[in-house]
């Protein structure tokens, strides 16, 4: 049995209280602390102790000489929180719609027999729909958990001379990481034969990395997968290319264009 | 203390910021982020000595906030013991992993104005932090702590090591340590308290 499964189950009054002052001191290794957090949620007391610890040792932080941080840092994070709430559907104009989707398996539940097969042959109907949904849910899952991934990074690519003026772009993604996320908004809807096309580039040379399309409001994303880590591209930029896509990006067509790095 | 700016009574409280900011409201995050992202970015650098390094880990630092606003409970803690366990634990972090991957260093001068990282395994962390503490309350009261205590406070906290490495580097049982971190605390506590007041 190890010193710390000693001192804390059983619990032994002094040894615990050592160790939750280690703890607010941030002096315990991973498996300390995982040990420690599961007592602290089961035991007021000791958590009672490790909030006075932690008052105590606050102090020290704010007795620290403020440092400005750099104005794209606070963009960064913010553009990073918006992302997040546009991957969970937070905005009402941007967002997929699943409120109607609950609203029809309300509407099945609570009619009358006759009407909730009613409802049911109707439900069928939209099975299309249903998985469509099923799929957006899956895409809005994977884009929270790419918003998770440990040092991710914000690059705003700026837009070009040839993009509209109202064009703003965002591409997150961690450097390690092999997927990041494209999200967009002011882009003008395209004719059906047309597409936006993404672009990673390595020392100069363009890789195609997606499609996308842009709702009436002219906000649109894309989940980008690379073949090799995010980290080896340099720049990002979007173009507007023929439906399906271009081998190669149609330069006069560019629409934004920046550093990712 | 005579209040000599109406600012104040307009300005909203921790505790007001952050019961909107656990309501996802992001103009409160925002606020929250102007009033502490520069003592906050203070300390990373403190730690980390890398100001590059330390903006970066402020934003996963204020992420994280974001992230477990619902866990900030105000009955519990002040609102700032709260977010400022969360940016040290986000520095102490980077701190590791950096150690994991190279030796303990000191950056000295060079000639040209280039810091040069030295391998210095016997740098002595605690007394480095303690020269460059800013708050005199702060300092006024650590100088009032046993030498040992203030040794282990200062090892964790700005130094970013375990229980068991400050032993190693003070060369006493790891039982000894434990005991220097908990009375120092409790000291240091007291200490604050009859300064403040």
């Amino acid at each position: 049995m190890s010193e710390l499964t000693q001192a804390v189950n059983p619990p032994e009054g002094d040894a615990l209280e050592d160790l939750i002052a280690l703890y607010a001191l941030d002096a315990l290794d991973a498996d300390d602390r995982a040990r420690i957090e599961r007592r602290l949620t089961a035991d007021p007391q000791a958590r009672r102790l490790l909030d006075q610890h932690l008052e105590t040792i606050a102090v020290l932080a704010v007795s620290e000489a403020p440092v400005q941080p750099i104005a794209r840092a606070k963009e960064r994070l913010f553009a990073r929180i918006d992302a997040e709430a546009f991957s969970r559907g937070d905005s009402s104009a941007r967002a997929p719609s699943p409120s109607l989707w609950d609203r029809i398996r309300r509407v099945i539940l609570a009619a009358s027999p006759v009407l909730a097969v009613a409802a049911l042959v109707l439900a069928i109907g939209l099975g299309a729909w249903g998985i469509s949904l099923q799929q957006q849910l899956a895409r809005a899952q994977q884009e929270v958990a790419l918003l998770q991934a440990p040092g991710l990074r914000v690059a705003s690519l700026p837009r070009a001379e040839t993009g509209p003026a109202s064009a703003q772009a965002s591409f997150l993604s961690a450097p390690q990481a092999t997927n990041g996320l494209l999200t967009v908004s002011g882009l003008t809807p395209l004719a059906a034969d047309q597409t936006y096309q993404f672009w990673l580039l390595k020392d100069g040379q363009p890789m195609p990395a997606g499609t996308f399309s842009v709702d009436a409001a002219g906000n649109g994303k894309l989940i980008v997968q690379a073949n090799e880590p995010i980290g080896t591209f340099q720049q990002a930029g979007i173009t507007v290319e023929p439906a399906g896509g271009s081998a190669a990006p149609t330069l006069t067509a560019l629409v934004s264009i920046g550093s990712i790095e | 203390m005579q209040q000599t700016s109406s600012a104040p009574l307009l300005t909203p409280s921790d505790a007001d910021l952050a019961a909107r900011m656990v309501a996802r409201d992001r103009a409160a995050f925002e606020q929250i982020y102007d009033r502490y992202s520069g003592k906050a970015l203070g300390l990373i650098i403190r730690i980390l000595n890398d100001r590059g390094v330390s903006e970066e880990v402020l934003q996963e630092a204020f992420w994280r906030v974001w992230q477990r606003a619902e866990t900030f409970d105000a009955n519990r803690a002040s609102f700032a013991s709260w977010l400022f366990s969360i940016v040290h634990h986000c520095a102490i972090d980077e701190l590791r992993k950096q150690r994991s991957r190279t030796a303990p260093t000191v950056e000295v001068d060079a000639p040209d104005g280039e810091a040069l990282a030295i391998p210095d395994p016997n740098i002595d962390v605690a007394e480095s932090a303690w020269a460059n503490l800013q708050g005199d309350q702060v300092k006024r009261a650590l100088a009032q702590l046993p030498e040992a205590q203030r040794a282990v406070i200062m090892l964790a906290y700005y130094g970013g090591y375990t229980r068991q490495e400050i032993a190693a580097r003070l060369n006493e049982p790891i039982g000894t340590v434990h005991t220097r971190a908990r009375l120092g605390l409790l000291k240091l506590r007291d200490l604050l308290s009859n300064l403040q007041s």
